[in-house]
């Protein structure tokens, strides 16, 4: 079945329909969990708080068309709340050595760079990078006008430039 | 520009697509998350949208379990479809009263869309206001329907000037497998205001469950026959526990009686929300304060309160009960959360309220009384000083407590955001009779 009919099946209270939806998105779901969280368990239990979230508030999808970047979106916000939460909990997880091994560099301090962004800004960078939509299917789900998300993602951009740079910096200085 | 930055995280992007997927963790995840989704359900959210003119204010309708449909005039009666208007405005004396006089024009316009039908059967029309009621007839039954009135345009085709409340889905029309829905949209209009004759209904589907694309318009023409409303001008200032309030003026007319309101803007506490007043004549009978849809209209400084209209029932004599009325310590009125830590930074000490999550979307709250069915928040403030729309909030209640919850328009925001009490759960109360006329 096509995704569009599952949505509007699921929004009607479908409950096969909203099973099927979530496991023809559930890799997309799974990475972005992974993205932010970093390991499997933790990941798996964002699919389900996820599922959880959707499924109480399918209703009141406001565009059956983005129901797969609502889903992220929600993901997102899921782990959003899971890293406040450790933020209270841990110290930075990452070991300074880790951080020595050049091959390994680039993906570690990318993890990095986005992790010092704002959540909107994460979440922005998220869309448009990892789950590929264009900046006119940003500016649709975000509702703001597709300049703004232009100038944001600049400003996004530039911030993960900064943090490269200064990064780079204290590599060289050790 | 950023090609290094897009590169990496490109190489980002391979590196997490390489990451292996645990499907059959993923399909239990999504199982038990919908499971644990269904257990917590218990009875549904009552959906609301909340206009954007913060002007108006919304009272969540609570599901009546006493009904008792009022017995109509043979010939109203007869008119295909009347049952169920009357069904839909059994809460309201002054309505019922309206129709019983024939004080309603018959219009019976329909407008057909990808297999919806959508009729307005009947208006009542006064100086005060406008109340249209409309079937919508569907191919399929759909969950939670919400078909509704989304604007009133005026000959010109520009949207009238109205506050107004939308509604249906009493009755038989609560049944899911229901393909029929009656309801009805009540327009409130300024002192002096008249969109004129020729109008434009335009009907929308207000949950989006796409049953028809865009929106269905009706046109439709009003009589030149209007009653006249009858206007009391009283002036009169009451104490409630030492907050005073001034009653300007009190005007009746067939759809509803209206009192406006002035607190004394030196109060203590704010007055948030007139819960029961009620008008009362030399009989003890009474008229009630609306309680469901658009209740009152106005902000803290002055408020228009509407009630069911006496207006085809005059008393020798009639008074105003001011009753219950919600207010808040001026130094409370509002309160400050951080949605990225949530974290509530100030509160009012002795709400009885209790946050059950703060995120960047929304809140949700619980209240530790039953079926305070009032939205407590309807528009929130950023540091910027950016206004955040609060578009729709969900309540429900159990025996002990009221839940909430409130989502907001845009995640576009600075925290911390400050959120003024559009309702509150404190009251103060004065059982004064004041005299409207004698």
């Amino acid at each position: 079945m096509e995704l569009e009919e599952l949505v509007s099946d699921a929004i009607k209270g479908d409950d096969g329909a909203f099973v099927s939806l979530m496991q023809a998105c559930k890799t997309d779901l799974y990475k972005t969990a992974y993205a932010y969280l970093r390991n499997e368990a933790d990941a798996i239990e964002a699919v389900q708080e996820t599922t959880c979230r959707a499924y109480q508030s399918i209703q009141t999808l406001q565009h059956p068309e983005y129901a797969k970047t609502w889903l992220i979106r929600i993901m997102i916000n899921v782990c959003q709340t899971e890293l406040q939460k450790r933020k209270k909990v841990t110290v930075h997880p990452f070991l300074e050595d880790e951080r020595s091994v050049d091959h390994q560099h680039s993906t570690i301090e990318t993890t990095e760079a986005l992790e010092s962004l704002s959540p909107k800004e994460r979440e922005l960078i998220h869309l448009k990078y990892i789950q590929d939509l264009t900046i006119r299917q940003v500016a649709e789900v975000l509702e703001m006008p597709e300049g703004t998300v232009k100038t944001k993602l600049y400003q996004s951009l530039s911030r993960l430039k900064r943090w490269f740079e200064k990064g780079d910096d204290q590599h060289v200085s050790k | 520009m950023y090609q290094n930055e897009k590169n990496r995280l490109k190489e980002y992007k391979r590196s997490l697509e390489q990451q292996p997927v645990p499907e059959e963790l993923l399909d239990d995840a999504i199982l038990s998350g919908m499971k644990k989704a269904q257990q917590k359900k218990q009875p549904a959210f009552k959906k609301w949208v909340i206009p954007l003119t913060t002007a108006a204010v919304l009272v969540f309708a609570f599901v009546m379990t006493v009904r008792v449909s009022p017995v109509m005039a043979g010939h109203i009666s007869s008119i295909p479809g009347m049952d169920r208007i009357v069904e839909l405005i059994r809460h309201d004396r002054g309505l019922q009263t309206a129709l019983e006089n024939e004080y309603f024009e018959q219009l019976d316009v329909s407008r057909s869309k990808e297999g919806v039908i959508v009729t307005i059967n009947s208006a009542i029309q006064d100086e005060q206001g406008l109340v249209l009621f409309y079937t919508v007839e569907i191919p399929e039954p759909v969950r939670d329907p919400f078909f509704s009135v989304t604007e009133l345009l005026d000959e010109n085709g520009n949207k009238v000037k109205a506050s107004f409340s939308t509604g249906s889905g009493v009755g038989d029309d609560a049944d899911p497998e229901s393909t029929l829905h009656t309801g009805s949209a009540n327009f409130f209009f300024e002192k002096g205001y008249s969109p004129g004759r020729e109008l434009t209904v335009v009907f929308g589907d207000r949950q989006n469950q796409h049953v028809f694309d865009g929106e269905i318009e009706i046109p439709i023409t009003l009589s030149t026959e209007k009653a006249e409303t009858e206007t009391y001008e009283l002036n009169k200032t009451v104490s409630i526990e030492g907050q005073e309030l001034t009653i300007k003026e009190v005007n009746i007319s067939p759809i509803r009686a209206s009192v406006e309101l002035v607190p004394d803007p030196d109060n203590e506490k704010k007055i948030l929300a007139y819960e029961a007043m009620k008008m009362t004549d030399e009989n003890g009978e009474e008229w009630k304060q609306s309680t469901d849809g658009l209740t009152s209209t106005g902000d803290a400084e002055a408020r228009t309160v509407y009630f069911e209209s006496s207006y085809f029932d005059m008393p020798e004599e009639l008074s105003l009960i001011i009753g219950k009325v919600q207010a808040v310590d001026r130094e409370q009125e509002a309160m400050t959360v951080d949605t990225d830590t949530g974290e509530v930074i100030s509160a009012p000490d002795d709400s009885g309220i209790t946050f059950t999550s703060i995120d960047r979307l929304g809140l949700e709250l619980e209240i530790n009384r039953p079926d305070f069915g009032y939205s407590l928040f309807s528009q929130a403030t950023d540091a910027e000083g950016e206004t955040v729309d609060i578009p729709s909030a969900g309540y429900r209640s159990d025996e002990h407590k009221s839940m909430m919850n409130f989502t907001f328009e845009n995640g576009d925001y600075v925290n911390p955001l400050t959120i003024d009490f559009a309702f509150y759960p404190g009251w103060i109360e004065s059982d004064e009779v004041i005299s409207i006329y004698q």
